[in-house]
């Protein structure tokens, strides 16, 4: 048993780059561990991570690390209740502190790697950023660029029967 | 100039983080550009949520409207809407309809009669939502106080002063049936202290020397008595039950600064002679050293919070408005107020000093509101045609007459009782028997946000007994 604990592997990110990390730690990633399933002899070869690079994917194996002793995720448990609440974990909100760019980088690779737990704090992090906001407060925390003429926008907010003109 | 990352993540993935937010902010969402909101999936997450009527009542999101109004049975559109209002300077919302209207000035000063045509739209009389100052024909409504904090909010974004409400009488002149003249001055200003907003209100009477023997003490309390309002409470009409109400929201151990137990108004009343008028000559002065002026300060809650937005069904406004004529009933208000959370976060957390005692289970303070609000809605018309008899008896010179629908009345009668007053006149008392320490800078009328702070937070809770 042990050495499935202490078994290293090694994955090769997008741009090339081979980092090797524990078993353990990467079969938080359910793309890594049905791949080693898979293809037995674990360690052996290089695991790709193609659409990951090099510095995302140690961000991920980061968090995979300081988590790597969870439970493993409920099987659609608590769905609901789990996707309601923004609570993030302290550890996961330091974690999260990062530019735009590495968050969204994150949340697409959480969801390529599979990794739930990871999947949901990146998205409670942007749900986060969004709530209480109004849709310019959100274009600007995002810099989208509004492209609705005032007319468009008024024109929304009479088909909804959101405004009344006395 | 950064790209928007978050309009280029694929759409399983915008739905994974819609999935973490409340309808209103996927609604806010979509609402940033067309790409999202022409979207139909998202369309659909946010529709269904703002339509979908929630079927219990303790899950809806605003507490305190659940109770109020049992017929909102979702509450993201009025959420929504209030994002989109921080938008739109010139779209004021009505949470009673729950629509945007176009902004509009309120007049301030108007009669009695003419408020309820100011509603904020025409499907829901607002005539509950006021702070009435009738003598003064001063009348506020909740849209004041919600300009107000909007300019606040504005303004702090901008860093620039606050364009507030500030109303100011300039000192009144008034006959007294040829006998002799008083002024009076009414002077009303929104204060932010600590994050809450207050209003205070100062109402001050002043009588000359020469009118003071002419006037009598009974009459100038009876004129204080039509001018001053402590708050908006409604005040029983019968004078023993006065006078008992009097006492139990006067703090008599504890000098000047007293507390109304209903709606939680601090409030201040001094007597002084004044030495002068205006600033004046040194002859001048000496000839107005002896003139008597009555002032009050009050200081009322209206938010726990400017930093958010201010509604009608917020508690602290609950309890600090005018509940003549209001779509909410009583005693929903008295339950709202009691599961209230912001309206215990007051400094004293002075819900706390009124045990729940009542058959009904309801804290006593809170059926007493209740009480009250049900009596003025019954006394309404008895007031309206006492003040009007009132007016007359005072203009054609009868002089004092009894059922003030005003504390001053009484503070003056139990004025002897605080401050062991024998007899007047006034001005052998002073700095004696008034435990005052207002500077000369505080009693010119100066903002008083600190000294308001520093009392607010300093003053004892205890001594104060409604039974």
């Amino acid at each position: 048993m042990s050495s499935t604990d202490e078994q290293k592997i090694i994955l090769v990110s997008s741009d090339g780059v081979n980092i090797e990390t524990a078993r353990i730690i990467a079969e938080r990633s359910m793309l890594i561990k049905n791949m080693i399933d898979d293809l037995g002899n674990p360690g052996e070869e290089p695991i790709p991570i193609m659409n990951v690079s090099e510095a995302v994917l140690r961000k991920v194996l980061e968090w995979c690390d300081h988590h790597k002793k969870d439970a493993p995720p409920e099987k659609d448990e608590d769905a609901e209740s789990r996707k309601k609440t923004t609570d993030i974990e302290e550890w996961d909100q330091k974690f999260m502190q990062v530019d735009q760019e590495m968050l969204f980088e994150i949340i697409l690779a959480a969801n390529y790697m599979d990794i739930k737990a990871l999947l949901d704090v990146g998205c409670k992090t942007v749900a986060n950023m969004i709530k209480g906001k109004s849709p310019e407060e959100i274009r600007k925390t995002f810099n989208i660029q509004n492209d609705f003429t005032p007319e468009e926008e008024e024109q929304i907010r009479r088909e909804n029967e959101w405004a009344e003109d006395r | 100039m950064e790209q928007n990352i978050l309009g280029e993540l694929p759409l399983e993935l915008i739905l994974e983080i819609s999935d973490h937010l409340p309808a209103h902010s996927v609604a806010s969402l979509s609402l940033t550009c067309q790409g999202f909101y022409t979207n139909a999936v998202i369309h659909r997450v946010w529709a269904r949520g703002l339509s979908r009527p929630e079927e219990d009542p303790s899950r809806l999101p605003i507490k305190s409207l659940a109770i109020l109004r049992p017929d909102v049975k979702n509450h993201e559109i009025l959420l929504l809407l209030k994002l989109l209002q921080k938008d739109l300077p010139r779209l004021s919302l009505c949470d009673l309809c729950q629509k945007l209207h176009p902004q509009r000035e309120v007049p301030v000063t108007m009669n009695r009669e003419s408020c309820p045509s100011w509603t904020p739209c025409s499907r829901h009389p607002s005539a509950g939502m006021w702070l009435h100052y009738d003598d003064w024909d001063v009348h506020l409504s909740s849209e004041h106080i919600q300009q107000f904090v909007r300019n606040y909010h504005e303004s702090s974004k901008s860093h620039t002063p606050t364009s507030g409400i500030h109303i100011d009488s300039k000192w009144e002149l008034h006959k007294y049936s040829d006998r002799a003249t008083w002024m009076r001055k009414l002077e009303i200003k929104f204060l932010v202290v600590g994050g809450r907003l207050i209003l205070h209100v100062c109402q001050r009477l002043m009588v000359i020397e020469d009118d003071i023997q002419s006037l009598g003490i009974h009459s100038i309390g009876s004129l204080a008595s039509r001018s001053f309002k402590v708050c908006q409470c409604p005040v029983d009409m019968s004078d023993a039950i006065y006078v008992e109400f009097m006492k139990q929201r006067c703090r008599l151990s504890q000098g000047y600064l007293q507390c109304c137990h209903i709606c939680f108004t601090r409030f201040a009343f001094n007597i002084h002679p004044r030495t002068m008028l205006y600033p004046a000559s040194s002859s001048e002065s000496a000839r107005y050293e002896h003139n008597l002026e009555l002032s009050l300060d009050t200081w009322t809650m209206l938010s726990v919070n400017v930093q958010s937005t201010f509604d009608t069904y917020d508690e602290v406004w609950l309890l600090a408005a005018s509940h003549s004529k209001t779509l909410y009933t009583p005693q929903r208000m008295a339950m709202a107020l009691q599961n209230s959370t912001s309206a215990k976060e007051d400094p004293y957390e002075r819900l706390r000093f009124f045990p729940s005692a009542s058959a009904s289970g309801l804290p006593s303070c809170l059926n007493l509101l209740a009480e009250r609000v049900a009596m003025k809605q019954r006394i309404a018309l008895d007031l309206r045609e006492d003040d009007r008899r009132q007016h007359d008896a005072i203009t054609c010179g009868k002089g004092v007459l009894t059922k003030q629908p005003t504390t001053w009345r009484i503070a003056l009668s139990t004025l002897r009782q605080i401050f062991h007053i024998s007899c007047f006149p006034l001005r052998c008392f002073r700095n004696k028997n008034i435990r005052t320490t207002f500077t000369k800078e505080q009693m010119e009328w100066k903002p008083l946000e600190s000294w308001v702070y520093h009392h607010w937070r300093q003053e004892p809770i205890d001594g104060l007994k409604l039974q």
